[in-house]
């Protein structure tokens, strides 16, 4: 399982900063979206989960040892950066509709053509 | 525990709301941005005197005892940062309401995104706690997206996505360094990471650790071979506000740098053999590719930006060499710098105002058309240069002659050329845009004096810097040592326990 994880986080990495680095904006936008899902297997990850975990409700029979949950952590901090990364895709969708209207293209170097004083 | 810690985010977080309420009304915006912008560098300076007075100051959110709960933990530093942000902040304004952009442009939602971008700018100045820091970063940085592409010009906008796509990656990147972190030190509190990696004896990974998070906050702060972006950025954010960016937004990166080094990555023997190396070789490679670059340009801002760069560098030298003289020395600098690179920033922006254009090319005789302005300009660039009774010698002096009896003369003589060549490029800006005769057809009077008015007040205060240098390097020293000394912070946020069991681990005599 970890070795599975490890693997789609490559992937999801590797493909991403690939797309990154693409021409054409929108290859770009999904290319952090993968980033961004990559990140977040990759924390989920850290939560030490295998399949004989629990979810972390305490069960009496366990007392108070942490041992068989799995930690909670990780998840909250992956929620907070669900909505961070929503918020900077739904930005960065818009600054692209603006790049598209003042070119017509989705292409990255139409809008490097632009005035630019020294 | 205290609950003023929180002061300054809340305050400019409430403000940007109330102005979110009244969108069409410039004038409301102005006079709640302004009673902000008033109130921060006051709220800030009681804190500083606070905290210098009781040590540092801990709000635990819902009273959750150590590490478990979300810490915030203000430090001398700490405190020191949010004055300098409040001071700027209140320039900015002062510059904005003097009318420095167009009314359409000033009412459409500005005041309330320089709001939040000082909310998330103050929050990572207070913050203890690794995850509230990337989310203190998201919102510096959501802000700023929006503040560089505000006016809606091509340039800006390709100049904004090329912000945005470098600092998504640098913020991934953190996030897999926090999560690093967590998975393998089991906590995101500062201060309980570093009695963690103390009691571990600094296992190897915190090389890495350390290696990237010098990347991460090293891609914010424009360190060596990741500042192509801010050349090209900071310029396109709105007139005034671009003092802001120049003077604080960088400086979060170096507070961060300085935080986790001299908190975390404390080991003697990886800091001496991997660390120290790194961080002068950037630092110095800084410092000469920043001015190199500014040698070359041809335009205010832009010549600004790289100056911000080669600063930097100085920063960062100081981190490097590690000693407590030479950390106060760098957090002196660091102070003079926010100070005088934001005038400087103004005196662009107010020839821009004036003058419609910052380009070196359009602009000439300067000094005939505001004597006042000229001073101002002279003032700021020989204080960067370092000139002696102006605020950037002392820094300069200090990092200099530490960094000599360190054994790091190559650095030093490294930083003493820059100043020359930093002189060089002001000298530059005074020959082309100050002197000269006054192209046919200009104006013969200032249009707008009220910005030239904001741009003075910021130099006075760097004037005040250089005045009260005495008092404000002893405040520079009690910073540094409570930051090389970790035990003080380490107690305020986890008591006894935190400190005992640091001490025990860097087998300290516990007293």
């Amino acid at each position: 399982m970890a070795f599975l994880t490890s693997f789609i986080v490559f992937l999801l990495f590797a493909s991403g900063l690939y797309l990154i680095m693409q021409r054409n904006l929108f290859e770009v936008l999904l290319g952090t979206n993968l980033l961004s899902h990559g990140t977040n297997l990759f924390l989920i990850s850290m939560s030490g989960w295998h399949p004989d975990t629990l979810p972390p409700i305490l069960v009496e029979a366990f007392g108070h040892d942490p041992s068989p949950y799995v930690d909670p952590v990780p998840q909250a901090l992956i929620l907070t950066a669900i909505v961070i990364s929503f918020g900077v895709t739904a930005f960065l969708v818009v600054l692209m509709m603006r790049g598209v209207e003042e070119t017509g293209t989705l292409e990255a170097g139409e809008l490097a053509a632009g005035e630019d004083e020294e | 525990m205290s609950n003023s810690v929180l002061l300054p985010i809340l305050i400019p977080l409430i403000g940007a709301i109330i102005c979110l309420f009244f969108r069409g009304s410039l004038k409301v915006q102005r006079i709640v941005s302004g009673a902000v912008a008033t109130a921060m560098p006051f709220v800030a300076f009681a804190l500083l005197l606070t905290v210098r007075e009781h040590g540092v100051m801990v709000l635990r959110s819902g009273a959750w005892p150590g590490p478990f709960g979300i810490v915030f933990a203000l430090d001398q530093f700490g405190a020191i940062m949010l004055v300098l942000s409040g001071i700027v902040q209140a320039a900015a304004w002062w510059f904005l309401a003097a009318g420095a952009l167009d009314r359409e442009r000033e009412t459409f939602l500005l005041h309330p995104l320089f709001l939040f971008l000082c909310t998330g700018v103050n929050w990572a100045f207070s913050t203890g706690d690794l995850f509230n820091l990337f989310v203190s970063f998201e919102i510096i940085l959501l802000a700023s997206y929006a503040l560089i592409s505000h006016g809606n010009e091509r340039t800006q906008i390709r100049e904004s996505l090329k912000y945005v796509i470098l600092n998504l990656v640098a913020s991934t990147l953190f996030l897999v360094a926090a999560g690093f972190t967590y998975g393998m030190f089991g906590s995101l509190n500062l201060a309980e990471l570093a009695v963690r990696f103390a009691q571990l004896g600094y296992p190897p990974e915190t090389r890495v650790l350390g290696t990237l998070f010098l990347f991460v906050f090293g891609m914010k702060a424009a360190l060596y071979p990741m500042f192509y972006w801010l050349p090209d950025a900071y310029p396109k954010a709105p007139r005034g506000i671009s003092a802001y960016f120049a003077g604080i937004l960088t400086k979060v990166g170096v507070y961060c740098l300085y935080r986790v080094f001299t908190l975390l990555f404390r080991d003697e023997g990886a800091f001496a053999s991997w660390f120290q190396p790194i961080i002068l070789a950037i630092g110095g490679l800084t410092m000469i590719v920043g001015v190199m670059g500014a040698l070359s340009q041809f335009s205010f801002r832009r010549i600004l930006s790289f100056h911000i760069i080669s600063q930097i560098g100085y920063m960062i030298f100081g981190l490097g060499i590690f000693t407590p003289l030479a950390i106060a020395a760098g957090i002196f600098y660091i102070i003079h710098h926010i100070i005088v690179k934001a005038a400087l920033f103004l005196v662009g922006d107010a020839v821009e105002v004036n003058e419609g254009s910052q380009s070196l090319r359009k602009v000439a005789g300067l000094v005939k058309l505001s004597p006042a302005l000229s001073v101002f300009f002279l003032l700021a660039a020989f204080s960067l240069a370092g000139i002696p009774p102006l605020s950037g010698f002392y820094g300069k002096y200090g990092l200099a002659v530490e960094g000599y009896v360190e054994g790091h003369a190559f650095y030093v003589a490294v930083s003493l050329l820059t100043s020359l060549f930093t002189i060089a490029s002001m000298a530059k800006i005074w020959r082309y845009s100050f002197w000269g005769e006054r192209p046919e057809g200009a104006a013969k009077k200032l249009s707008n004096t009220g910005v030239v008015a904001a741009t003075g007040g910021l130099v006075a205060v760097s004037v005040v810097v250089a005045l009260a240098s005495a008092w404000i390097m002893g405040v520079s020293t009690d910073a540094a040592n409570q930051l090389l000394d970790r035990t003080e912070y380490v107690d305020a946020v986890l008591g006894t326990r935190g400190v005992e069991a640091l001490q025990l681990a860097m087998k300290e005599p516990v007293e």
